[in-house]
C-alpha cells in the first residue's frame, strides 16, 4: 500500500501516478472532488 | 492513469462527482466508482432518464426535506459527549467509556440510523447494510451513469450546444472584422488596439456575471453628462431654448441631422450636428 498526496491547486499529478503505478496496485482510492479528483484519471 | 495501463478500479469519496470532475476528466473518468446521486448527471443526460431521476427527488425537495433530518441520539452514552461534562474529574472515566465496545456499538448504530440528511449530492439515508447512504436511483439507472460519463456519444443536445457555441464565437469574430473594416475604410488606419475592446468586453461581461458593476459605468455616465453640458452651452449661446428639453432627454445629438434636413440649416446647428 502506498500513499501519494497532491494539493488542490495542482495541475499535474504525473509524479504521484508514476510512483503509484510502480507498486502495481490492485485498487486506487482518490480523496478529493471536482477537478482535483479527475486529475489521476487523465494523467 | 488509464493511458498508462492501469486497468483496475479507481474509487472516490462522497462528493467527488460534479460538473468539473466530468469536464476535466472527460472520457478518462468513465468507469470511476464514486458514491453519488442523480445530481451528478450533467445536462447532456438523455431527457427521459433525467426526468425520471429527478421526479422522485426534485432540488426543492432536497432543500426542504419532508421529514426533518434526524439522527437517533445515543441512548445511554450521549451525556458523556456533552461539553459540560468533558472537563474535570470525569475525563478519564469518560475516555474509558468511549473505549467500551458498547459505546462504539451505539455510535455505529446511531450513524447507521441517519435519516434524510441533505448533502451536496443527495439525501443520505444510512442503514446497517449499506453505508453509501444514497437511495441508489442513479445506480439502478446504470444506463444513465454510463451515458453521462461517455462524452463520445453525441446527442441532439450536444449538437445544438455546439452549433450555438459556434454561432456565438463566429459572431464575435465577424463583429471584430466589421469594426476593423469600418475604421480602416474611413480613416485608412489599421486600428491595432481593436483586440483590446474584445478582451475588455469579455472581462466586463465576466464582472457583470459575477454580480459586480464595472467601474467604466461612471465613465459612461460622466461622458453623457459632459456631452449634455456642451449641448446646453451651445443651445444657450444660440439662444435656442427649445432644444433644452431634447438635450435633457439625451436625444439632441441624435436628432440634430434629422432636424437640419427637415428645417434647413439653423443657426449654429452645424456645430453639434452629425455626431450621434
Amino acid at each position: 500500500m502506498t500513499d501519494e498526496r497532491y494539493a488542490r491547486s495542482d495541475t499535474s499529478v504525473t509524479g504521484q501516478i508514476l510512483r503509484l503505478l510502480s507498486t502495481n496496485p490492485d485498487a486506487v482510492v482518490v480523496g478529493g472532488s471536482g477537478t482535483g479528483a479527475a486529475l489521476p484519471h487523465v494523467t | 492513469m488509464i493511458e498508462r495501463g492501469y486497468k483496475k478500479g479507481i474509487y472516490h469519496n462522497h462528493g467527488t462527482v460534479n460538473a468539473e470532475f466530468i469536464k476535466v476528466g472527460g472520457k478518462a473518468v468513465s468507469g470511476a466508482v464514486a458514491p453519488t446521486d442523480r445530481w451528478s448527471c450533467p445536462r447532456s443526460c438523455p431527457t427521459a432518464i433525467r426526468r425520471r431521476k429527478f421526479r422522485s427527488t426534485s432540488p426543492s425537495a432536497m432543500r426542504r426535506p419532508s421529514a426533518p433530518a434526524r439522527a437517533t441520539p445515543l441512548p445511554a452514552t450521549r451525556t458523556t459527549l456533552s461539553p459540560g461534562r468533558r472537563r474535570g474529574a470525569g475525563g478519564a472515566e469518560e475516555g474509558q467509556a468511549r473505549q467500551r465496545p458498547s459505546f462504539r456499538e451505539a455510535l455505529r448504530a446511531s450513524l447507521e440510523n441517519v435519516r434524510n440528511v441533505v448533502g451536496t449530492h443527495g439525501v443520505y439515508n444510512m442503514n446497517a447494510e449499506t453505508h453509501n447512504g444514497l437511495d441508489g436511483a442513479c445506480e439502478s439507472a446504470s444506463a444513465c451513469r454510463q451515458r453521462c460519463l461517455a462524452p463520445d456519444e453525441v446527442t441532439p443536445d450536444i449538437v445544438l450546444w455546439l452549433a450555438q457555441d459556434g454561432i456565438t464565437n463566429g459572431a464575435i469574430y465577424a463583429l471584430l472584422a466589421l469594426a476593423l473594416l469600418l475604421v480602416f475604410s474611413v480613416t485608412r488606419i489599421i486600428f491595432v488596439p481593436q483586440g483590446e475592446f474584445i478582451s475588455y468586453a469579455a472581462l466586463s461581461l465576466a464582472l457583470l456575471q459575477a454580480g459586480q458593476v464595472p467601474g467604466v459605468v461612471y465613465v459612461l455616465v460622466g461622458g453623457g453628462v459632459l456631452a449634455a453640458v456642451f449641448d446646453i452651452g451651445t443651445a444657450l449661446r444660440d439662444k435656442a431654448l427649445r432644444r433644452l428639453p431634447w438635450i435633457l432627454l439625451g436625444t439632441s445629438r441624435c436628432l440634430a441631422p434629422w432636424r437640419r434636413s427637415r428645417g434647413g440649416r439653423r443657426r449654429g446647428s452645424s456645430i453639434s450636428s452629425g455626431r450621434c
